[in-house]
């Protein structure tokens, strides 16, 4: 059940997004990190995965067949609901969205309040979309996307909108998600501490190629942040993890 | 020993305590949610029983004193009630008075589906030239220029302001489907089509002749006296069926406000859902527009009105929508032969007063961002 990226090729006109850009296997259970300056790919990265209909049938594989959209939770970077509907409606209707049926499936309600509990949001189980704020809606997509058990999450930016307190809560919560559901999880991630915390690989891209691919530990480095992100930092070590600070 | 078990009955008790306000929490979120969904029923019935009011005050005004006995009576007994009253309430009055319900309706979850799949809250029929478009279908037919083949003759009106009314759907379809033009692109690019067709249609009826004018300007104003039972069936048959087809796709419909790329994500096909429904809305538009001529901001007013009552579950809004559409209809039909007894005043004019108002209140509310 591993998922596989293979020589995916953007471009629009002249300009390469990707060019033959391939991630090794992603285990259940891990959680990958796409670092890399803003251009560099990883966005457009994750708009291949959740794509309808891709180009080449091959290029995203999951459990050696190509990935079906039923076992993908995404959450995008833009996840605002515009809309005059509860966060629980919302959930119900991402529950439903393959039946046509009208009735909603037994206990549909209580299976969302148990999610919205476990997220750590069920105060906002009654709340309509277009009143939350960026963070808040930020947790209900995250809810959203994971609302049908997907085994695969494909998360764009998923802290930018999210203070401190609400990124451990929204990455701890992936974590639990991803190792209780045998689920992969790819991300991308711009806060490198974060990356190196939560991930169990980072997958840095450079000029829309793969430029290093390993343990966040291993692969994060003074050298490789000067590369990919042209920045002079240092790496202080604290309790085996280690701290990276730009250096002015 | 005795502390230690203080210690642990307070720790228990707070355990418990939190266990209570959990559970509590719990409670009344479902409860409240189940409220909005029983509160959500209740404003559908109050909104069908409103409807039926409506229509039946419609039929009960006109300008032929019918007392309210003697039409309740013609109605459920035609069979005993004199010849003049029975061909005035099954006749005159009832044809006209229930296309208001069914166009009003027609129109209103036109524009429902138009704001849901452009996601544009500015889309209607109205708006977005569609309605012009069906009035030039249907002047290039009145004036002769035009004749739709293997079609009976006095459905070539209809039919043409049909393929007319495709046509535009579909361009406004497929510019919405571009991705560089945004909403307000799109919204423009539909103003631009109605100025066009509007001045298509003045060209018509520059070259028209006295009597092609006089049936052009007259179709143009949009009036429910051009019901008739034949008319009411198509769209009592039709009607239903499209309602059917945009409910069975409710919860792929109300997925599409979490935006294009997240709902493809989700496994929904959003181009062919976006032409399916506009095919529908198309279908159910250049019926309504060619029965009873362009009437406009039926679409616009009604789904906003549901919209704010009900929310954006499809399930409760498409039908909500439908009746608030009939019921707006049937006031605007009330309204045009009130306001100066002895003369029916164009529907269109009566929809205006309500419409434009609105809109421009949308838009100072939404300020201009969509």
């Amino acid at each position: 059940m591993t998922l596989k990226i293979n020589r995916l090729c953007v471009s629009f006109g002249n300009n390469v997004i990707l060019n033959n850009m391939s991630i090794p296997e992603i285990y259940p259970g891990e959680m990958v990190s796409l670092i890399g300056k803003n251009g560099a790919g990883k966005s457009t990265v994750l708009k291949q995965i959740t794509k309808r209909i891709r180009l080449d049938t091959q290029s995203v594989l999951f459990a050696g067949k190509p990935l079906a959209l039923d076992d993908i939770g995404y959450l995008p970077q833009d996840h605002r609901v515009a809309a005059n509907i509860t966060v629980l409606e919302l959930l119900i209707t991402t529950m439903h969205v393959g039946s046509n049926s009208l009735f909603t499936k037994a206990n549909s309600a209580e299976k969302v309040l148990a999610l919205l509990e476990s997220i750590g949001i069920m105060s906002l189980a009654n709340k309509i979309c277009a009143e939350l704020s960026g963070g808040e809606s930020q947790m209900v997509g995250l809810a959203q996307a994971v609302i049908n058990t997907p085994k695969v999450l494909v998360l764009d930016e998923p802290t930018a909108a999210l203070d401190m307190h609400n990124q451990f809560k929204l990455l701890e919560f992936v974590k639990c998600y991803t190792k209780h559901n045998n689920a992969c999880a790819i991300m991308v991630m711009h806060d490198l501490n974060l990356a190196i915390q939560y991930s169990h690989k980072v997958a840095a891209l450079h000029n829309g190629e793969l430029f290093a691919y390993g343990e966040p530990r291993h692969i994060i480095d003074q050298q490789l942040i000067q590369n990919i992100f042209n920045v002079n930092s240092q790496i202080i070590q604290l309790d085996d993890y280690p701290i990276i600070a730009a250096r002015l | 020993m005795s502390d230690m078990g203080f210690a642990s009955d307070a720790i228990e008790h707070t355990n418990e305590l939190a266990q209570k306000t959990h559970n509590a929490e719990l409670s009344s979120a479902l409860a409240l949610h189940h409220l909005r969904l029983k509160r959500k029923k209740l404003a559908l019935c109050v909104f069908f029983l409103l409807s039926i009011v409506g229509l039946i005050a419609d039929i009960l005004i006109g300008s032929h004193g019918l007392t309210f006995t003697q039409v309740i009576h013609g109605i459920f007994f035609p069979s005993s009630s004199d010849i003049a009253s029975r061909t005035i309430i099954w006749d005159i009055r009832m044809p006209m008075s229930l296309m208001a319900p069914f166009v009003g309706g027609a129109l209103a979850i036109a524009g429902a589906q138009m704001q849901t799949t452009l996601n544009n809250p500015l889309a209607d029929p109205y708006t977005f030239g569609v309605s012009a478009a069906a009035g030039f279908g249907a002047s290039l037919v009145i004036t002769n220029i035009i004749a739709v083949p293997f079609i009976p003759q006095q459905y070539q009106v209809a039919a043409m302001a049909f393929v007319m009314c495709l046509l535009t759907t579909f361009m406004i379809a497929g510019i919405s489907s571009i991705k560089r033009i945004s909403i307000e692109g799109v919204m423009l690019f539909g103003v631009a089509i109605m100025f066009a067709y509007e001045g298509l249609l003045t060209m018509m009826q520059y070259i028209a002749t006295e009597t092609q004018l006089q049936t052009l300007v007259f179709w143009h104003l949009g009036s429910l006296d051009r019901g008739s039972w034949d008319k009411i069936a198509i769209l009592a048959i039709l009607l239903p069926i499209v309602l059917a087809i945009m409910m069975k796709d409710s919860w792929k419909l109300s997925s599409l406000k979490v935006g294009i790329e997240r709902a493809e994500s989700m496994g929904i096909n959003v181009k062919r859902l976006r032409i399916k429904t506009l095919l529908l809305v198309s279908l159910i538009t250049s019926l309504s527009v060619a029965f009873v001529g362009a009437i406009g901001f039926v679409g616009l007013v009604a789904p906003h009105i549901a919209r704010m009552v009900l929310g954006e579950d499809q399930r409760f809004f498409l039908p909500a929508s439908f009746l608030l559409g009939a019921v707006l209809l049937e006031l605007a039909s009330i309204a045009s032969k009130s306001i100066m007894p002895g003369i029916i005043l164009p529907l269109t004019v009566m929809m205006s007063m309500v419409g434009i108002p609105f809109f421009i209140f949308l838009i100072i509310k939404k300020g201009g961002k969509f």
